[in-house]
C-alpha cells in the first residue's frame, strides 16, 4: 500500500488537513485517456486507493495502464479504545490523501472505452466520496 | 475550421470577483480583448453562444466580435479559464488578429489508425504549436499510428501539416509512443511486491520514531 517512507520531522501527528475549497490543480486528465474526478472533499486512505486500483486492474486484466495521481501523505491519529481524555495525542493510525472537489484521482488508458468505464465505475465504489468519470479532451490538458 | 464566428458582446464597466460572479450568473463570460498595441477592452460574452462556438469549432475559433458600443474586431482565444467541476467558462483572454496575419496557435493532435496487436498507444503530448494564417487555422492535425509496433513513436516532425502552416514545436518532440501492452501479471505483480517492501520500510521507520518519542 502507498505510504511515505518516513514522515518529515514534526509531521508524524499533524492536525487534521483543511477540507475547504476546491482543488487548485490536478483537475484535468493529462496522462491517460480517462480519469476519475472527485466531486466532494474526502480523506482517501491508502487502503481505499489500493482497493480502487485493484478493482480497475482486475477488470481490465491486461492491455491497459493505470496512473494514481494522489498520494496518502497525511497521517491521521486515533486514541485507543476505552482511554480517558488527555495524556497526549493518539498514535498515527491511517495515511490519507486530502482530496478536494475537482481533483483527478486516477487515470487510465485502455483501447475499449466501455470496459474502461466499467473498470472505473467499479473503482468509484471503493472510494469514500461521490466521483465521476471524465474523458480527456484533446488539446485541453 | 469555423472562422470569424459572429458574436455580440457588452462592454464591462464594473470589475472584480463580485461583478464577475454576477455576470456568470446572468449567463455571461467575462473577457478581455487586447493586442496590436490597442488598449485592453473589458467585455462580457454570452456564455451559451461562446460555449457552442468552442464546442463546434475548437479552441482556435476566430470570433468576429461586435461590442454594443460600436467596436468590431476579429479575435482569437488566447487563454481560457474553465471551471473543472461545472465545465463552464470563467474568463476568456482574446487577442486581436487581422486578416492575413500569421499567428502561432496550439493545435490538438488526433491519434488515428490502429497500432499492431499487443501494443498500447500512449499520448505524450496532445498539442503542437503551429504558425498559420489567422483565418485558416487547422482544427486539428492527425498522428497516424497505423501498423506501428512496440517501441516506435510519432514525433512532431512526422506530422503532415496543412498547407501554409509551419511547425513551431521542436520536431523531435515525441507525441505518441507505442508501447508493449502490459500483461495481467505485469499490471498486478510488481507494484504489489514493491509496495509491500515500501510499506514495511515505512512501518519500521514509524516504529523507530515512536520509540524515540516515547
Amino acid at each position: 500500500m502507498l505510504m511515505p517512507r518516513k514522515p518529515p520531522k514534526g509531521f508524524r501527528k499533524p492536525h487534521h488537513p483543511d477540507r475547504s475549497g476546491k482543488s487548485k490543480g490536478g483537475n484535468r486528465v493529462v496522462f491517460g485517456e480517462f480519469g476519475i474526478q472527485a466531486l466532494a472533499p474526502a480523506y482517501v486512505t491508502n487502503r481505499q486507493i489500493e482497493s480502487a486500483r485493484i478493482a480497475m486492474t482486475r477488470h481490465i486484466k491486461r492491455g491497459g495502464k493505470v496512473w494514481i495521481n494522489i498520494f496518502p501523505d497525511q497521517a491521521i491519529t486515533k486514541k485507543p479504545a476505552e482511554t480517558r481524555m488527555g495524556s497526549g495525542k493518539g498514535s498515527p493510525e491511517w495515511w490519507v490523501a486530502n482530496v478536494k472537489p475537482g481533483r483527478i484521482l486516477f487515470e487510465m488508458t485502455f483501447p475499449n472505452e466501455t470496459i474502461a468505464r466499467e473498470a472505473m465505475r467499479r473503482a468509484i465504489h471503493k472510494l469514500p466520496m461521490k466521483c465521476r468519470i471524465v474523458k480527456r479532451e484533446v488539446g485541453e490538458s | 475550421m469555423a472562422t470569424g464566428i459572429k458574436i455580440s458582446a457588452e462592454p464591462r464597466t464594473e470589475f472584480g470577483k463580485g461583478f464577475a460572479r454576477r455576470a456568470r450568473k446572468a449567463g455571461l463570460v467575462p473577457a478581455v480583448i487586447y493586442g496590436h498595441g490597442e488598449a485592453p477592452r473589458h467585455i462580457a460574452l454570452p456564455a451559451k453562444e461562446f460555449a457552442a462556438a468552442i464546442r463546434h469549432g475548437g479552441l482556435n475559433t476566430v470570433f468576429d466580435i461586435n461590442v454594443s458600443d460600436g467596436h468590431q474586431t476579429l479575435a482569437l482565444p488566447k487563454a481560457i479559464q474553465r471551471d473543472p467541476l461545472k465545465d463552464t467558462f470563467r474568463h476568456v483572454d482574446l487577442i486581436i488578429v487581422k486578416r492575413g496575419e500569421m499567428v502561432t496557435v496550439d493545435v490538438p493532435v488526433h491519434v488515428v489508425g490502429e497500432a499492431a496487436k499487443g501494443t498500447l498507444v500512449m499520448v505524450e503530448h496532445d498539442r503542437i504549436s503551429l504558425n498559420a494564417e489567422a483565418l485558416h487555422l487547422p482544427e486539428h492535425v492527425d498522428a497516424s499510428v497505423e501498423g506501428l509496433d512496440t517501441g516506435s513513436h510519432v514525433t512532431a516532425g512526422d506530422i503532415k501539416l496543412p498547407k501554409g502552416a509551419t511547425l513551431v514545436t521542436d520536431p523531435e518532440t515525441v507525441l505518441v509512443v507505442v508501447a508493449h501492452a502490459p500483461t495481467a501479471e505485469e499490471m498486478e505483480g510488481p507494484t504489489e511486491a514493491a509496495e509491500t517492501e515500501e510499506a514495511a520500510e515505512g512501518e519500521e521507520a514509524a516504529a523507530e520514531e515512536g520509540e524515540k518519542s516515547e
